[in-house]
């Protein structure tokens, strides 16, 4: 008995010295920060490794938010580096060969953390086959020397009966508007906040953020009776460029959150109030929960 | 006591409305331990006791032994039942419904588990495990909890203690025309000087019913068919001659329950109602009584509309309500005091749920909590002191302080309150507080009473955490409001007997002054949930509201035999804001002629009513006057120490067409009902 218990105690303490020794070795360096996220690409140039992570493993037409985390030579992760990037998709339309890019940020370090970097990219379209595919460039600087990789990313559709994360419209004053559901991703009964990125088609083939507008937001049941639901308030722009308002949901289940964009005066340029006769408005997300 | 108990008793025959029944109520008294408490029962002279047939007591004297627990509730001129269908009818005490009174069974508190009110607690018994109602008016029923309207005790039946061994029972079986109704059932009983056990069983089962004839018109009522089934159990145990326990259970399960007055229906309502009494006689001098209960019970209620062909989309709205509770009550008596205190406390806990059913197959069905997975804590103490001034004056004191706790326990349901109230915490504590007194006159041939009161009560879970529940009488989705204060009430009530020999008449009237009444008003801006709604009402709160209820009786025995009697009843509510108070019974009366000889008996009797006064803002509409005929016949035979009892009937005489004030969604009542019961009893 009381070999055992000299044993046990002798084994806890080998325990405690062997995973402090094991912490000791650990750089701060390699430590894990993606322990959530899941892994979507590597890119590798010149022994540099370039890793691209989000929640969910995929890109998907509509807004993504993603993580990168850069390797060096030796095998140790990078904290200081400045990065940029391009999506840039390829559209063979029978022979004619037509490019564009999309909505996208820059790429800043993530807060709080020490090897990760990250921005957003609103993709337009999805991928489909090998006409119409997406390319990201990614151009990162360490220690003053620029390095370049390009890959092939895959976007799906996301858009189904019951889900939709991205739209795009024509506004009535001629403007090609995206917008892109960012918040909630994880609705719920009850006041949801509500955060959507809108862009629009510049005339540089750029897309950038829209100032000032406000988005009135209607959330419907039209699986009965289009029935509303209160806790809503209008999204307007907030200090991070996206729109931020909340969207109330009653119940579970099918819902769309119907918009209506009103520009920096107060003028609609898109969407439709909801009535008896008309049941949605032509800017609209759909969720289901 | 200075009044000596045959005066009281006296006065007691000439305050209930089946006065004949008191033999039979004085019977009850000596055999049951629990109605020990009968001789403060008479401090309430205001109280009014319902006789309760069922097969071990007296069933000759009423027209339909066999009938459900609210057609005995009904005669009170104090009750009103709300009727959705044939089943489980609601009752409104004094022109309040149930949330402004309270409702116990032994003074066990339990809970209804339907947003919808389709199960009140009465609908969850059957006259054989009870043998009285006990209606106390106003602040006088706050024993155990606070209350506007007063409260309804239901009492369990038991044959108690007896000198010698004796096995009793019966056998009963009946059947009603109108919805083919069968009603089956028995009762056994056994009683010794140390032991005492009750068992009964009973089942109904009824199909749909007709209405009375109208020209152009089906008269059957569809979705009012239901069936019953109830079994309970009671048993105690002398432990000495001054101690006994008791433990009763009842059991009961509603299957296949219609509601023609709304939208859905029942496939289950079940209840299991469980109870442990101690009680201690003269543990102390001046101490006669000290009783002490532990209940448990658990309701279940599945509601959905798939008995309906088109509805706009298919629901399962069940619900659950659990209460633990607990009551300690010691009675005595010193000097001129006849006094009584009861501490007593219970944890409700109330569920539901609603599922909606897209008719798109590939869409995720919709789902919501109706009230909010809600526990409510109530504790309270209540004291009461009846003083005998002297012969002819009595003075009742009664008053108590109570806190009651409401929690919600789901996160989903705050957050789906909060979509109203974004500020909403889950927890609310109130203190509840009620006082009153009663001074009762009696001389000669007249006895005067005067009650007044004060007390205040707790919103109800709808009232307080309700979420779009769809009243169909005004088609407005339902919002309860967590930030209501207390309602509260001062009631004046004042009754006349007189008496001679072959005449009595009664004549009663109660007023109801109301502070920070609960009602639901329209609320512009949010729309309704349901698709077939008009709009929101969100339960808000009348500076004030009165309700007036009145009352006189007239009993006449000219010759022997023979009885004649006529009640007359009127209601009136009114609230600020032009709010004419819905549900409120209009110009009632009943004449009624009885010869009762030996074992035959025979009752005619025409009841009616006036129009009423409609409001028009809870979706009523004014219906007709009218009068009903009725004429019941009944003979026993004795066949040694056996009795069969053979009783006939036949009600709505005339197969009258008619709608009452009360009828929910103004479905018509029952036309012509033609009924048999027979009781054997050894
Ligand atoms: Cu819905
Ligand atoms: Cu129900």
């Amino acid at each position: 008995m009381k070999y055992l218990k000299y044993s046990l105690l002798f084994l806890c303490i080998t325990a405690s010295i062997i995973s402090c020794k094991k912490s000791n070795d650990t750089i701060p360096n390699n430590i894990n920060e993606v322990e959530n996220l899941l892994l979507l690409k590597t890119f590798s140039d010149n022994g540099f490794k370039v890793e691209l992570f989000n929640k969910s493993g995929q890109l998907k037409v509509g807004y993504n938010q993603i993580y990168i985390r850069l390797t060096d030579q030796n095998g140790n992760y990078v904290q200081e580096a400045s990065l940029n990037w391009m999506p840039m998709m390829t559209m063979n339309m029978g022979g004619m060969i037509h490019e564009h890019s999309c909505p996208f940020s820059e790429i800043k370090k993530t807060q709080a953390k020490q090897t990760l970097f990250e921005g957003y990219i609103t993709f337009i379209m999805a991928s489909n086959g090998a006409d119409n595919f997406w390319n990201l460039k990614i151009n990162f600087t360490v220690n003053g020397q620029t390095f370049e990789v390009t890959d092939t990313v895959n976007v799906i559709s996301t858009d189904s009966e019951f889900n939709k994360a991205y739209t795009s419209i024509m506004g009535n004053d001629g403007t090609n508007y995206m917008l892109a559901l960012i918040e909630p991703t994880e609705p719920k009964i009850g006041t949801n906040d509500i955060v959507v990125g809108l862009f629009k088609m510049g005339d540089n083939n750029d897309f950038p953020i829209v100032n000032n507008y406000k988005i009135k937001i209607d959330p419907r049941m039209p699986g009965m009776g289009n029935h509303t639901a209160p806790g809503n308030v209008d999204m307007t722009q907030g200090d991070d460029g996206l729109y931020h308002g909340k969207v109330g949901f009653s119940m579970s289940g099918y819902w769309k959150i119907n918009m209506i964009l009103e520009n920096n005066v107060g003028t609609a340029v898109k969407g439709e109030t909801i009535t008896e006769l008309n049941p949605e408005s032509s800017v609209n997300f759909k969720l289901e929960f | 006591m200075i009044v000596n108990i045959q005066d009281m008793k006296q006065i007691l025959l000439i305050l209930f409305f089946f006065s004949y029944e008191i033999s039979l109520f004085a019977q009850q008294k000596k055999d049951s331990t629990a109605n020990i408490l009968s001789d403060s029962l008479t401090i309430h002279q205001l109280d009014e006791v319902i006789v309760i047939g069922n097969p071990s007591t007296n069933y000759l004297k009423e027209n339909k032994a066999l009938g459900s627990l609210d057609s005995y509730l009904e005669r009170s001129k104090s009750i009103n039942m709300i009727r959705r269908g044939a089943y489980a009818w609601e009752p409104m005490l004094n022109g309040m419904s149930t949330e402004r009174s309270i409702l116990t069974i032994d003074g066990m508190k339990i809970f209804h588990a339907c947003t919808d009110k389709m199960d009140p607690i009465t609908s969850y018994v059957e006259n054989t495990n009870l043998s009285l109602a006990k209606i106390k008016e106003g602040q006088s029923g706050s024993e155990y909890g606070g209350t506007i309207a007063g409260s309804i005790d239901l009492i369990r039946r038991k044959t108690g203690f007896k000198q010698e061994k004796k096995l009793t029972g019966s056998a009963f079986a009946g059947f009603e025309s109108n919805n083919k109704q069968q009603i089956y059932g028995a009762t056994l009983n056994y009683s010794s000087p140390q032991f005492f056990t009750d068992i009964d069983f009973t089942y109904r089962n009824a199909k749909n019913y007709q209405s009375g004839y109208k020209s152009n018109q089906s008269n059957t009522i569809l979705y009012s068919q239901f069936t019953k089934y109830n079994i309970s159990a009671i048993t105690g145990f002398k432990i000495n001659d001054k101690q006994v326990i008791e433990a009763s259970l009842i059991y009961d399960k509603a299957t296949d329950v219609g509601y023609p007055a709304l939208p859905m229906d029942v496939s289950l309502a079940r209840a299991l109602i469980t109870s442990l009494q101690y009680t201690y006689k003269n543990p102390l001098k001046n101490i006669s009584l000290w009783e002490t209960k532990i209940y448990y019970n658990t309701i279940t209620h599945v509601m959905d509309d798939s008995h309906r062909p088109i509805v706009p989309i298919r629901m399962d709205m069940p619900g659950w309500s659990k209460t633990h509770g607990f009551y300690s009550t010691l009675a005595g008596n010193y000097t001129i005091h006849s006094f009584k205190a009861t501490l007593s406390g219970y944890l409700n806990n109330s569920l539901a749920e609603m599922t909606m059913h897209p008719n798109n197959p590939n869409e995720k069905d919709m789902f919501m909590l109706t009230w909010p997975d809600i526990n409510t804590l109530y504790t309270g103490l209540n004291v009461e002191d009846n003083i005998s001034l002297n012969e002819h004056l009595q003075l009742l004191i009664q008053g108590g302080v109570g806190i009651h706790n409401n929690k919600i326990e789901s996160e989903l349901g705050l957050n789906s309150l909060r979509l109203f109230y974004p500020d909403l915490t889950p927890q609310k504590t109130r203190i509840l507080k009620n006082i009153s007194t009663q001074l009762s006159y009696h001389h000669n041939n007249f006895l005067y009473q005067l009650g007044i009161g004060y007390g205040d009560r707790a919103p109800s879970i709808s009232e307080g955490y309700g979420f779009y529940l769809l009243n169909v009488n005004d088609n407005f989705d339902y919002i309860g409001n967590p930030n209501l204060n207390n309602e509260q009430s001062i009631n004046v009530t004042f009754s006349s007997t007189y008496n001679i020999n072959k005449f009595t008449a009664i004549a009663k009237i109660n007023y109801f002054y109301m502070i920070d009444y609960i009602i639901g008003k329209p609320k512009n801006g949010i729309p309704p949930m349901n698709i077939t709604a008009n709009g929101i009402k969100i339960y808000e709160q009348l500076n004030s509201a009165s309700i007036i209820n009145t009352s006189v009786q007239f009993k006449y025995k000219p010759f022997d035999y023979w009885t004649f009697i006529t009640d007359m009843s009127y209601r009136y509510g009114q609230g600020a804001e032009n709010t004419i108070l819905p549900l409120i019974q209009p110009f009632n009366y009943r004449l009624e002629a009885k010869f009762e000889k030996k074992s035959f008996f025979i009752d005619a009797s025409l009841n009616g009513s006036s129009k009423n006064r409609n409001s028009i803002e809870f979706g009523e509409t004014q219906k007709s006057p009218y009068a009903i005929a009725n004429l019941a016949l009944s003979k026993k035979f004795n066949i040694n120490n056996q009795h069969l009892i053979v009783k006939t009937g036949v009600e709505n005489l005339f197969n009258t067409y008619y709608i009452t004030f009360d009828d929910w969604f103004g479905i018509p009542s029952m036309g012509r009902n033609i009924y048999v019961n027979l009781i054997y009893k050894f």
